[in-house]
């Protein structure tokens, strides 16, 4: 009688009879192929993305610090100097744990060069307050909050897994995505298995990793006990074949500098940083950030209390990855974003905590060719607040459009696998694009022509000139040699056209004018004399 | 009267027979005697101890028989039967003796450490003791299942030992949160809403230590139905709110310098704290108070008690459904995707009829011809707690590293991820955690002494012929038989440098050539995917 004769196929046989064994494949072994040839783009970006598990209080992150209805809402708030301003205006400031004590001036250094975008506003329709239902929706990719509808993978699990075609025969060589970390999050899970790994120490995880290849091949069959043994089998074999290619990695690669990491999560961007130095293929790195949840003692003064905490290790760890980066030559290929679950409420509680929110900010982070800088989206409004006293949230702002710009720009995905992955197609929101220079796109003539001062030098009455290709929000600043900020000139949105600006800077000495459009800077420097 | 009444106002001994009459008469359960194979399936889901000589006692019982055996009467929570759980103050000697202060609130930093380091060796301590609890248990006719049942209910009630900004629950009030979920596992999960809602360490991870009118915290009245009751869709915003404030003014009492009105580490009612205006919650309306009405006995009684009566009767059926797809998954199959609505309606049915009875909830699983089906076993991937305990019982060894193992692979027991708990199914198992449990898989297979080793063997029947003994050996620690060519191998590696028919002299003599295969048998064993499975 052939094996395959005893194989059960019904269910309800009771118990009495000895299962028969299970089949297994003949001759399983996976194929190890690089992933541009198991359908990924040939490109060599890598995207970060940093989950604040809990509820970060966007409104605590980037504010309106001279608002007086914050203030009111909100003892805990930071006064204007205590926070830091941001340059394009919109009367929102930083949180100063964003900048403070950070190298190359943090979260406003990222601002300053277009290496930072703030998305104002966003979440989803009818956002749930349950942080856990909210946060399989966001890493789901799913907008819905009916319990009843089980959501059991991740928008990136998806679309990796619609790659991997012949999964699990063929394989990528290195990991695709990497969870610095224990675990795998749902964002990464499909229904074919989990499509990253964990990864908390390389050495270790090299050393543990050896001889978990089972020495047998997988099995056949389509019921839950073959399913799950699989899956565990996958697993061994992952270890070995992953802890292999990411020690190799880890051991040729190295830092520019020490990040003097106070605690794991910020030792995991050295980590990345040292991988992707040393060769390792992984395009996406997830790291998560617990304690966002600021129910109790949120804040007492800029940087004692679990928001300013938290918050600044993010930004320094954002921060020194960046320039590490750059160091070692890899920054082009580097893009990023910040998300939470929910924002918090807007009025504090009787614990100087906050409660669950709704809508907030994310941060999105990259080289400056990769995005647009800058504020985005609609600030939050402190006079129309939603009926459960939450920032409101407008449909365009779903963040949904923020993934599929990633799967656009950064995985090259087209409309159709924007759609399968979402199941209804989503606009990309735009804040990423391949860069497009400020001068060509704004500024007709280029940097040093384009703005033009005259006469200069002038004993104090001259003129700014330049022409806008595009209607645009720009401001328009003089500064003196020294740094200082001496007046503004212009500040709002313009049609296109050619423009002129008086100065009219009478004391003597050497000036810069600078035109900010969305978070680019365009200088020009003049002097007035005797 | 409605059935529910007759049940929950009778208090004699004869209620228990009442509930058996009651669900014999909704379904017929799985008749006959148990197999050895039935026996194993109903052992490894409901203790982590499981030997072969248990297996064998259970097998040819009676299902009912075997069930009752494993449930005991299900009346741990009468004061009269006290003596039945473990009462840690002889291994824990400081069970009743608070702390000085909260370490946050220690101006001095020496103070402050010093104090820290007293709660975290005895959370050490407690964990420690907690394991050792697991390790120990016995199943007979004067010993039913504790553990397993106790920590599923563990695994709905969530707590964290660290929680909000570096804050340390007192292991005390852990201890005494733990004792009474061991109490109350096969009682009614009304009753244990009511004890956990005024649970000390609940009043202080859910921030309800907080709470006062005027300024009441959402924390607790949130997860409380989200997390522990019925689950999100069956509530609105409105109820939480109104909730958080009929929940102001209670306390506990974790530090000496804190005054414990009631003795430490037992709940108090602060009145001035409490909100006393009307609430409604779920359309009902509890009155406001006046000063005289405003007391720890009133205000227990017709607030606190009444909201969980109030809870249970207007979201019945959410509850019901709700817990008993959580029962499902611990006990059955814990694949969020493959939820059986049909089964779980009929463990609902059960529950509602009973008053929320879980022991009632159990006889019936346990008892159902669904419970046996094939395609039900060997599903379950193991937790990190069940997987290193099984090792441990099947092994002999007492892993003194169990805490840190478990930590490694997510299961550190009170400190879960979150107040949501883990995730489960296989959430246990990722490049990171699996090759933990290989690696301190293989640290306990290494502590085996002499004795332990060849009393591995011993212990599965028909142990002095090596083809035997590995096919019985393979259906003891594998929840399904292996292929032939699998079992070769096990076979092949047991008999390295040794001849399948010297095999019994090696075994008399314990020799090295022997003892050392069997070292690595059981390691093989160990990160073999079956194994990880039960």
């Amino acid at each position: 009688m052939k094996r395959r004769d005893f194989v059960k196929t019904s269910a309800g046989i009771t118990a009495g009879v000895i299962a028969a064994p299970y089949i297994m494949k003949a001759n399983h072994k996976p194929t190890f192929k690089p992933a541009s040839e198991l359908g990924f783009d040939d490109d060599d970006n890598i995207t970060i993305i940093i989950e604040l598990f809990g509820g970060h209080d966007g409104l605590n992150t980037i504010y309106p610090a001279e608002s007086a209805k914050l203030h009111e809402f909100r003892e805990f708030a930071l006064e204007p100097e205590e926070s830091i301003k941001i340059e394009e205006g919109l009367g929102l400031y930083y949180h100063p744990s964003l900048v403070n004590n950070i190298v190359d001036d943090g979260f406003r250094g990222l601002g300053n060069t277009g290496r930072l975008a703030v998305i104002e506003g966003v979440g989803y329709n009818n956002m749930t307050m349950s942080h856990f239902r909210s946060r399989d929706i966001w890493h789901s990719g799913i907008n819905n909050t009916d319990p009843k509808f089980p959501l059991l993978d991740g928008w990136l699990g998806r679309f990796i897994a619609s790659k991997l075609t012949n999964y699990p025969e063929e394989v990528p060589d290195h990991p695709i995505a990497v969870s610095m970390g224990g675990t795998i999050p749902l964002a990464l899970k499909s229904e074919k298995g989990d499509m990253g790994i964990a990864l908390i120490n390389p050495e270790v995880f090299f050393n543990q990793g050896a001889g978990l290849k089972p020495p047998y091949p997988s099995m056949v069959g389509d019921d839950n006990y073959t399913k799950e043994n699989n899956f565990l089998h996958t697993v061994g074999l992952q270890s070995e074949q992953y802890s292999k290619a990411i020690y190799e990695a880890y051991q040729s690669g190295q830092n520019s500098f020490d990040y003097k990491s106070e605690s794991l999560f910020e030792k995991a961007f050295e980590t990345i940083s040292r991988l992707i130095n040393g060769g390792l293929k992984t395009k996406i790195f997830y790291i998560g950030r617990n304690f966002f949840d600021s129910h109790v003692m949120q804040q007492i003064g800029p940087t004692e209390g679990q928001h300013p905490l938290y918050l600044n290790q993010v930004a320094r760890s954002v921060s020194n990855f960046m320039k590490d980066a750059s160091n070692l030559g890899f920054e082009k290929r580097i893009t990023g974003y910040t998300f939470s679950e929910f924002g918090r409420r807007v009025k504090q509680n009787g614990s100087r905590g906050t409660d669950h929110g709704a809508g907030s900010m994310m941060f999105v982070f990259g080289h400056f060719n990769n995005l647009q800088g800058g504020i985005q989206g609609t600030p939050p409004d402190l006079d129309v607040l939603d009926e459960n006293d939450n920032i409101r949230v407008r449909p365009e702002e779903d963040f949904r459009r923020i993934y599929s710009d990633f799967l656009k720009y950064r995985f090259a995905a087209t409309d159709t696998e924007i759609e399968n992955v979402f199941g209804e197609y989503i606009d990309p929101y735009e804040v990423l694009r391949a860069y497009v220079s400020v001068e060509d796109d704004y500024i007709k003539g280029g940097k040093e022509v384009g703005l033009s001062v005259y006469p200069n030098p002038s004993m104090g009455k001259s003129k700014l000139a330049f022409e806008l290709k595009k209607a645009t929000n720009l401001k328009l600043l003089v500064y003196s040699y020294d740094g200082s900020f001496q007046k503004e000139i212009a500040n709002g949105f313009i049609q296109a056209g050619n423009y002129t600006f008086d100065l009219n800077i009478f004391k003597l000495g050497m000036y810069t004018a600078v035109l900010i459009i969305k978070g680019r800077r365009y200088s020009t420097k003049f002097t007035v004399v005797r | 009267m409605k059935r529910r009444d007759f049940l929950f106002a009778d208090t004699s001994t004869d209620k228990r027979v009442k509930d058996d009459i009651l669900f014999q008469a909704v379904l017929a359960p799985k008749k006959g005697v148990l197999t050895s194979e039935d026996a194993k399936h109903l052992l490894k889901r409901t203790t982590y101890n499981v030997s072969q000589a248990l297996i064998d006692k259970f097998t040819g019982m009676d299902v009912s028989d075997a069930v009752d055996m494993i449930l005991g009467d299900g009346l741990d929570e009468l004061p009269e039967n006290e003596d039945r759980l473990p009462n840690g103050s002889d291994s824990l000697g400081w069970i009743g003796d608070p702390i000085e202060q909260n370490p946050k609130t220690a101006g001095d930093v020496t103070i402050r450490g010093k104090l820290e380091g007293i709660l975290r060796n005895r959370f050490k301590e407690f964990v420690d003791w907690l394991i050792e609890l697991k390790r120990n248990e016995v199943i007979d006719e004067n010993n039913s299942s504790k553990e397993k049942f106790s920590d599923f209910l563990s695994t709905i009630w969530n707590i964290e030992f660290t929680y909000d900004t570096d804050e340390f629950l007192p292991p005390n009030l852990l201890y005494k949160n733990n004792y009474t979920l061991r109490k109350l596992r096969f009682s009614s999960y009304k009753k244990i809403a009511e004890e956990m809602t005024l649970d000390g360490a609940f009043l202080l991870y859910q921030s309800l230590n907080l709470s006062t009118k005027g300024n009441p915290n959402e924390n607790y009245a949130r997860e409380l139905l989200e997390l522990f009751t019925m689950g999100i869709g069956n509530y609105n915003e409105y109820n939480i709110r109104e909730m958080s404030k009929l929940l102001t003014g209670w306390r506990t009492a974790p530090y000496k310098q804190m005054g414990a009105p009631n003795g430490y580490f037992n709940t108090y009612f602060v009145p001035e704290e409490h909100d006393v205006e009307e609430k409604i919650v779920f359309q009902k309306s509890f009155p406001a108070r006046d000063q005289d009405s405003n007391n720890e006995f009133k205000v227990r009684e017709e607030e606190v008690m009444r909201l969980i009566t109030v809870i249970f009767e207007e979201r019945a059926d959410a509850i019901a459904n709700f817990i008993m797809t959580k029962v499902y998954k611990f006990f059955v199959y814990s694949n969020p995707g493959a939820i059986d609505e049909t089964f779980i309606n009929q463990l609902a049915t059960v529950f509602k009829d009973n008053d929320f009875n879980l022991r009632a909830v159990y006889k019936f699983l346990f008892t159902s011809d669904y419970f046996y089906e094939d395609r039900f076993r060997g599903i379950q991937i193991k937790t990190p707690v069940e997987f290193f305990l099984n090792l441990q019982s099947e092994t002999g060894v007492s892993y003194d590293q169990t805490r840190i193992a478990l930590l490694q692979t997510d299961q550190e027991i009170y400190e879960p991820i979150n107040v949501a708990g883990w995730l489960g199914h296989r959430t246990w198992i990722s490049t990171n955690t699996y090759p933990y449990r290989a690696t301190h898989a293989r640290s306990i297979v290494d502590r085996m002494s002499q004795e332990n080793i060849f009393a591995y063997v011993t212990n599965i029947s028909g142990s002095t012929e090596a083809e035997t003994f590995i096919n019985n050996l393979s259906n003891f620690v594998f929840p399904k038989a292996i292929a032939p060519d699998r079992l070769a191998y096990l076979k092949s590696v047991l008999l390295v440098g040794i001849e399948e028919s010297s095999f019994a002299d090696e075994l008399a003599n314990q020799s090295d050539t022997l003892r050392t295969n069997l070292i690595e048998l059981i390691k093989q064993i160990t990160i073999t995917p079956d194994y990880h499975l039960t």
